[in-house]
């Protein structure tokens, strides 16, 4: 049984799902709104036993049916209702706290396993781990300057910039954006580095936003959580075949 | 030279500085209680990333050898304030990163007490025995849990932020139409004393404290703690080995553990703390715990830093 955490909007998530339906396997789906507010579901823990279900459209659906997830949750979800905002607040944390521990608990794959500090977002996540990978590839970072108004991790698109080119990677593959990527090939194709690191990070899918303005590609950004709304759809087409790889 | 990263209106702070003057040890302060004072710079010099924190006491020249850190918590909503803090903390914690001295404890690994059943995860998995637990917003399944428990089961919350423990009685139980609101963490009650462990590097002190609520935090906070015993104790070795052991595991130096012990015997692990407020228990245990941090401080200074302040 595949589950994906996200939204039908996301072409990712869409076109994941219309795949497995072709190879004869409806996923459930479950929206970051639907999962944090109105998912019932219970878990336990006894020793390292574990044990669980979520409540998804009527059905209990056992965690360990599971056999994998794909998380594509924003993190944009704010509890609303009759709650006062201190009572919103502890809400919030109370629900994040409980998913991140349900989902790390799964033994099945999970695409990405994030790690608490995106579920928190901390700000000195996304430089660290673009830190870790360049100096896995030898490549030099050119780290953005942080915006010191942003208080959260945002999802982001490409970067529009013409001295930036992004390649998508989906567990061992790599998927450039466009023909211009294809001048970064040669880092992207540090596999056992890479794949070293996709272990740590839990991180087997992203996008990696290269600087070419230089003599040699630095390495911007690693997004965790790649918007592919403006991507053309061959593109889509293959970073999901390439998911569908890791999760079946 | 040491710095200290913190709260001048923490009680934690004033403590530690004030063991640091004792010892004639050379220090620094950021205080966050006045982020607008204080500035992260950041060069490469040689290949190597150097960073330098400028204002008040802080020239930004004098080579820092080790870091005690523990956060401001903002004490204002005024919106200008936390923007000026979060701004400060983020400089600080991007430099945490990538600092080469010892650091005491580096925020980015201090996050597992987020979620108290992935941190309960993390500890059964290093060989603590836990009390059974489960988390759910579903009423009925809270209930067939209290029953499976023989009605001995405590409610907190999830998440690290604070709530007290409390008995999930048979009046209480109605109470549980309410779960849909939010997931709650559900645990057998292990009726006993507590037990808190503070490991400073290889160091450790066990504490023992009985009072008259579940949760001792609770009397504290009703009675003013004049009813709640605290006082030296010991644990079987092997317990405190783990113990040193996870929280080397978890990236920190320094942690509080706490414990609960039935009658029976039975050491069941309840939470990690990576940022102890351990002043409390020395106070009252009369624990030189202040002592063997300043101590770590010391012994840990590195001549091979990237830091100055």
């Amino acid at each position: 049984m595949h589950l994906i955490l996200g939204s039908r909007e996301d072409v990712l998530v869409s076109e994941i799902s219309r795949k497995l339906k072709e190879k004869g396997s409806s996923p459930w789906l479950v929206s970051e709104a639907d999962l944090f507010s109105a998912t019932p579901f219970a878990f336990q823990r006894n020793g390292v036993e574990t044990g669980g279900f979520l409540r998804i459209q009527g059905n209990d659906v056992s965690l360990a049916s599971l056999s994998s997830v794909l998380v594509r949750l924003p993190l944009t979800w704010w509890p609303g209702g009759d709650l006062d905002l201190q009572d919103q607040t502890f809400v919030y944390h109370e629900t994040r706290a409980a998913y991140f521990a349900l989902l790390s608990s799964l033994r099945c794959t999970v695409v990405n396993r994030f790690s608490l500090e995106w579920w928190v977002h901390d700000l000195t996540y996304p430089e660290a781990l673009t830190l870790e990978l360049a100096q896995r590839l030898n490549c030099e970072a050119a780290l953005a300057k942080p915006d010191p108004m942003q208080g959260r991790l945002y999802p982001t698109g490409p970067d529009p910039s013409s001295s930036t080119v992004a390649v998508y990677l989906a567990g061992g593959r790599f998927i450039p954006q466009s023909h211009v990527s294809r001048s970064v090939e040669n880092i992207a194709r540090m596999s056992p580095a890479i794949a070293e690191w996709q272990s740590q990070s839990g991180i087997q899918l992203c996008r990696l936003d290269f600087d070419i303005a230089g003599v040699t590609p630095r390495l911007r950004y690693a997004e965790t959580f790649p918007v592919m709304n403006e991507e053309a759809p061959e593109v889509v087409g293959e970073i999901a075949t390439a998911t569908l790889e890791v999760l079946l | 030279m040491i710095l200290v990263l913190g709260s001048s209106a923490d009680s934690v702070y004033p403590k530690l500085l004030s063991r640091l003057r004792e010892r004639d040890q050379p220090f620094v302060t950021v205080d966050e209680d006045q982020p607008g004072r204080y500035q992260v710079e950041s060069d490469d010099t040689n290949g190597q990333k150097v960073f330098r924190i400028v204002g008040d006491e802080c020239t930004g020249r004098r080579p820092v050898e080790s870091i005690f850190v523990r956060h401001a918590v903002a004490r204002t909503l005024d919106p200008a304030h936390l923007r000026t803090l979060g701004h400060l903390q983020g400089s600080l914690n991007r430099m945490l990163r990538r600092v080469t001295c010892p650091v005491l404890n580096p925020p980015a690994h201090a996050f597992s007490n987020y979620s108290k059943p992935y941190q309960l995860e993390l500890l059964a998995n290093a060989g603590f025995d836990i009390p059974r637990t489960l988390m759910t917003n579903i009423p009925e399944e809270a209930r067939a849990f209290w029953d499976a428990c023989d009605g001995q089961v405590i409610y907190k919350g999830v998440s690290n932020v604070t709530t007290l423990a409390q008995v999930l009685t048979a009046e209480s139980l109605e109470r549980l139409r309410l779960l849909p609101n939010s997931p709650t963490l559900f645990q057998e009650f292990i009726r006993g004393a507590d037990y808190r462990v503070h490991v400073i590097g290889d160091e450790s002190f066990v504490t023992r404290l009985a009072g008259p609520n579940v949760d001792y935090r609770r009397s504290l906070l009703v009675t003013k703690s004049q009813d709640v015993v605290i006082e030296p104790a010991e644990l079987p070795a092997s317990v405190i080995k783990r113990c040193i052991a996870i929280t080397r595991a978890l990236g920190l130096v320094a942690s509080g553990i706490d414990f609960k012990q039935d009658d029976l015997g039975r050491l069941v692990v309840l939470e990690l703390n990576p940022y102890p407020q351990f002043t409390f228990y020395e106070g009252r245990s009369g624990q030189p715990i202040t002592q063997a941090v300043v101590d770590y401080l010391i012994q840990h200074q590195t001549k091979n830093t990237n830091l100055y302040a």
